[in-house]
């Protein structure tokens, strides 16, 4: 990816490595944006031609699915110190990591999620909907690459961004 | 000749136009202080003063120099390199010891040097827990725990670790304990004796200015007003009441 620094993503990489001294919420975040993003993610694999014109469940299963994502980015953000959030970049913003490469490497922690779980509701949708439904259409596509992929990344990845600045 | 450590070059801090601070609803009070045209040269071997009222733009001036998402004209430069060419990797070769610096508050001194040092290319921990050592200071010592001036020792302790060319110092000696102070100096006198560093402090204390740095200048409304030897300048800011801890007693 352009503007990749492959020595400061290194340098981050170790830094979370030992996320478990620093982070006394290690597993809380991955443990809560599990339990979030797994039932969004049941009704994700379901053919899109189940969901055609019920579009508010539709919404709430995206919403979901948004809090757990953003449950994921957060461990990458913040910890919890004497019980009380701190942000990770007030830690390292005078160290040799740039602004840019901290966002970088979260945003390809995030990227990497949502290419997981949008080819994973892809492949999931096509079987279903051709072994069920004797049926298939773009949307079995097009609702894993919007819901799962495009529009988390432009929300989380904005929010994420405009609170790091 | 003396080599260069720090340069500032006509350094004016710019608004961003669209940033929410400056929207016209908002009144200037809200609006980002910035630094008005700066122009300094630091050289190695010395411990350079800086003083000012506060809001005078002292730790400021820090940040144009350790943030990368400042704007601003002009040009600074460490060891004679442009700061904006790659600001992170001229970041290991300055040392940042302030009471705002944030770290891990659970850990202990050596588990935060450990962390964070893994970011420098020259931090050493046998370096640093010697230091920590020679300061009577335990490395296995919870963050949490220590006290203001135990937390700044840490810190001094940290930055020498690494090496760095440049050391600034945001109003250290503040409340430090006399003892401490003495020795403080002479670690100072320490580092900048290779005369491969130097050393730049904020201070509102003027007889400590006046007696152990080589020069000072003096901040004013984010401008720099004054620019001279501790010696001969202190008095007569003295003398107008420009040093600033005379009018904030």
């Amino acid at each position: 990816m352009r503007g990749i620094d492959e020595k400061q993503q290194i340098l981050l990489k170790n830094f979370y490595a030992q996320e478990k001294t620093w982070g006394t919420d290690y597993y809380l975040f991955d443990f809560v944006a599990g339990i979030l993003l797994f039932p969004a993610m049941i009704l994700f694999i379901m053919p899109f031609q189940i969901w055609e014109g019920d579009y508010q469940v539709l919404g709430i299963c995206f919403l979901i699915e948004l809090m757990g994502l953003e449950m994921y980015v957060k461990q990458y953000c913040e910890f919890r110190d004497k019980g009380k959030r701190r942000s990770v970049r007030n830690i390292i913003c005078y160290v040799p990591v740039s602004y840019r490469q901290f966002a970088l490497y979260v945003l390809k922690k995030l990227l990497k999620l949502c290419l997981c779980l949008t080819g994973a509701a892809a492949a999931c949708q096509t079987v279903f909907a051709l072994a069920f439904l004797d049926t298939f259409s773009a949307g079995n596509l097009l609702m894993p690459l919007l819901g799962c992929m495009v529009l988390p990344m432009l929300l989380i990845g904005s929010t994420f961004l405009w609170k790091l600045r | 000749m003396e080599k260069s450590i720090l340069t500032f070059d006509h350094v004016t801090g710019l608004r961003r136009r669209f940033s929410p601070q400056n929207w016209g609803f908002k009144n200037a009070a809200f609006r980002k202080f910035v630094l008005q045209d700066i122009s300094f040269d630091l050289k190695a071997g010395y411990i350079y003063g800086l003083m000012g009222e506060n809001g005078a733009g002292k730790t400021t001036l820090m940040h144009y120099i350790l943030k990368d998402n400042i704007s601003y004209e002009g040009h600074i430069f460490i060891e004679g390199t442009d700061i904006r060419t790659d600001h992170a990797q001229l970041l290991n070769r300055v040392g940042y010891v302030s009471e705002d610096r944030q770290f891990f508050e659970n850990c202990t001194a050596a588990q935060n040097a450990e962390i964070l040092g893994g970011f420098y290319e020259n931090f050493h921990q046998k370096t640093f827990l010697d230091i920590m050592d020679s300061m009577n200071l335990s490395a296995d010592k919870v963050y949490r725990t220590m006290s203001r001036g135990e937390r700044l020792k840490f810190q001094l302790a940290f930055a020498i670790a690494h090496e760095p060319c440049l050391y600034l110092l945001d109003e250290v000696t503040a409340g430090m304990d006399p003892v401490f102070r003495i020795d403080f100096f002479q670690i100072l006198q320490q580092i900048i004796m290779d005369e491969r560093a130097c050393v730049l402090m904020t201070s509102h204390i003027s007889s400590e200015i006046e007696t152990r740095t080589d020069y000072v200048g003096v901040m004013e409304n984010g401008c720099l007003a004054a620019f001279g030897e501790s010696l001969d300048m202190i008095p007569r800011l003295k003398n107008r009441g420009r040093t600033g801890d005379e009018r904030n007693r």
